[in-house]
């Protein structure tokens, strides 16, 4: 029993707080409060249930919508060559670079119809997935 | 008028005011909103003058909240009988029309009244989804009513193929019904699916999102791969349903109908797809087309996880499932979700007798903190164990790159696959030249004079002793190497000498798949 209070308390610590959390429903009125992140209380009709929010949902990142201007780099790897210019007007599927990833020397096409804003990405340049590789210019 | 003539007369009067739905106005809101009424769709998606509706008649039972005064014709759902390709179906439709299509018990009774007929009738079960969720009046018992068919999705699942076709919102706890069944169907601007909406993300959360982002047919198709089938309007949806059945059997121990045979267009030349440097990309699918019979391939979930292929084919009539890894998309790499996507078509191909052709030109896994993260060690081993358990034929091409750890899970000759072939231009090694030869002569390049010399040198050693199929072919993990020409022609002698293969697993209750 009390090695059993013990281990709850530690998990108690690590968690820094416990938190309360309510049923969710279409019903449910809750708030996040502002001085605190880690505070998350959802209350139904006055009820509230107590709990231990997760890593996982702490550091979770919230939605937003993507930027159809920006095309992105869908896998770690490198810029070989770059076939585009600021200001040059592209059709949708041109060639925008060849990007080498994964034993492949990937074509990257362009999503839509416009013209380049700007080249993000260097020949040569080695970028984790999600990077900025060209800005279209807004329509 | 006879007795018997008023007596029809009641059931002709009865039967009109019953197939009124909503009343007209309700069914001019269902059409403004670009859908179409549930018997209208359910003529649509079948053989012309082949449906026979059942429970015309049903009237809810629920007494609370004035509820006893309200008629609701057939309860706000359709079901009944009739063909699709000239072969039996079981079909039913909410009707939106009907209090939105909200499910009571009654309304349940009725889908699981034809779910149970599917599964005795061992045919094809269609469910046309169109509803604003649970009717609140009937409390704990639409709860019931989901329960039940959740039950009845899993019974079936494995005996009978299930589709579900979002025509109209499909949320909270419904949701769960067309994920428990094979293929799900969505339209675009129509079809909304999510376990909690928009108000209540922006409640709790405080994240603003509009329903189309959050839960589309779009999204399902491209974010999600809750969805396996993407239209742009109802009539291509059924035209996709049609065509899916084609393919599929009626249950898991008929055969799917054969088709006439036919050969590969011309225009899809295989030699002239692939290129032999396996540094240069393209499109796997022209090489299933190259393949199949009138180069007629379904893809499934074409907008998910595109560095995998899955879908149908027929080689000389009888259908094929193929799964190719997509050089065209992230080089064609496993990852997360391109396991659990192979991994489900697999199952069900092994489910209704349906062999496997598997075409196999992939680098490796995809490298990655959110990879790992996300547990593509638990996703990816989904894929070695839907390949493992099958006992359909089981054919593996490899066209290219065949290395470390996906070589051993695009169904290779150590997961029991039937036949292995392999094109000259394969490479079936360890890992590739670089990190191979990194690794194996990392003292001969560090104390060479020119190291950057010594480690091109042994990069080519190594490429030139080991990127070939010639290796493996030496142990006997492939069974030839072949004229990429040729490929077709192997594949259907496989297939052939494949007809009465018998191989089994122990005798269990069920295996454990890591899900």
């Amino acid at each position: 029993m009390a090695e059993n209070n013990k281990a709850q308390n530690i998990e108690a610590q690590e968690n820094e707080e416990l938190h309360t959390l309510g049923e969710i429903s279409d019903a449910v009125e809750v708030s996040i409060p502002e001085a605190s992140k880690k505070k998350l209380r959802i209350a139904e009709e006055g009820r509230e249930y107590k709990t231990f929010l997760t890593k996982k949902f702490l550091e979770r990142k919230p939605w937003k919508a993507p930027d159809p201007c920006k095309v992105l780099s869908h896998i770690p790897g490198s810029v070989i060559e770059i076939f585009v210019k600021p200001g040059q007007k592209v059709k949708k599927g041109d060639k925008l670079m060849i990007y080498e990833a994964m034993k492949m020397m990937n074509v990257v096409t362009s999503p839509m119809e416009g013209i380049i804003k700007e080249v993000n990405a260097k020949e040569g340049e080695s970028l984790p997935k999600g990077a900025l590789l060209v800005t279209f210019k807004k329509k | 008028m006879s007795l018997l003539s008023k007596k029809i007369t009641e059931l002709q009067e009865r039967t009109q005011h019953a197939l009124q739905g909503g009343g007209d106005k309700a069914i001019a809101k269902q059409i403004a909103m670009g859908k179409l009424p549930a018997r209208e769709r359910i003529r649509k998606l079948l053989d012309e003058g082949t449906f026979y509706e059942y429970d015309l008649f049903i009237q809810h039972d629920a007494r609370e909240f004035g509820m006893e005064k309200k008629d609701l014709a057939g309860d706000g759902v359709v079901i009944g009988t009739g063909k699709i390709n000239g072969q039996p179906v079981a079909v039913y439709a909410q009707d939106f029309t009907v209090a939105g299509g909200s499910l009571g018990s009654m309304h349940a009774r009725k889908i699981t009244k034809i779910m149970d007929y599917a599964l005795k009738l061992r045919i094809p079960l269609i469910g046309i989804n169109d509803s604003g969720g649970a009717r609140i009046q009937e409390g704990v018992n639409s709860l019931a009513g989901y329960g039940e068919i959740f039950f009845r999705n899993t019974l079936n699942s494995g005996v009978i193929p299930q589709i579900s076709v979002i025509l109209g919102p499909c949320a909270g706890g419904a949701v769960y019904s067309p994920a428990l069944t094979d293929y799900v169907f969505v339209v675009d601007k129509i079809s909304k699916m999510f376990i909690t909406g928009p108000e209540v993300i922006k409640s709790v959360l405080g994240e603003e999102i509009d329903m189309e982002s959050l839960g589309g047919a779009r999204v399902h198709c491209e974010t999600t791969g809750n969805a396996h089938f993407f239209a742009e309007s109802e009539e291509e949806c059924f035209a996709q349903i049609k065509n899916l059945l084609s393919y599929l059997p009626a249950n898991n121990n008929a055969q799917p109908q054969e088709k006439k045979p036919g050969l590969p267009l011309k225009k899809y030349n295989i030699v002239k797809t692939v290129p032999a440097d396996p540094t240069e990309p393209y499109d796997v699918r022209n090489v299933i087309k190259a393949l199949v019979d009138d180069s007629e391939f379904l893809e499934i979930q074409e907008l998910w996880a595109k560095n995998i292929v899955v879908g149908y084919g027929r080689i000389e009539g009888r259908t094929v499932g193929f799964i190719a890894n997509q050089p065209l998309y992230l080089a064609g790499v496993l990852d997360c979700d391109s396991s659990d996507k192979a991994a489900r078509f697999i199952r069900f191909c092994d489910a209704f007798n349906i062999p496997i052709v598997t075409l196999e030109d992939m680098p490796g896994y995809l490298p990655g903190v959110d990879q790992e993260h996300a547990g593509v060690i638990r996703h990816g081993a989904k894929l070695l164990y839907a390949y493992s358990e099958a006992t359909v034929p089981k054919i593996t091409v490899i066209l290219r790159k065949a290395y470390g750890g996906g070589y051993i899970a695009m169904n290779s000759r150590h997961l029991r696959a039937d036949f292995v072939f392999a094109w000259p231009t394969a490479e079936i090694a360890v890992m590739g030249p670089q990190g191979a030869a990194n690794i194996i002569f990392r003292k001969e390049i560090m104390e060479a004079e020119d190291p950057e010399a010594m480690r091109k040198q042994k990069v080519a050693e190594y490429k030139e002793k080991f990127a070939n199929p010639y290796v493996a072919a030496s142990k006997g993990y492939i069974d030839s190497v072949i004229n990429p020409a040729d490929t077709r022609q192997f594949i259907l002698q496989s297939l052939d000498v494949s007809q009465h293969k018998n191989a089994g697993m122990p005798k269990k209750k069920h295996g454990i798949p890591p899900f």
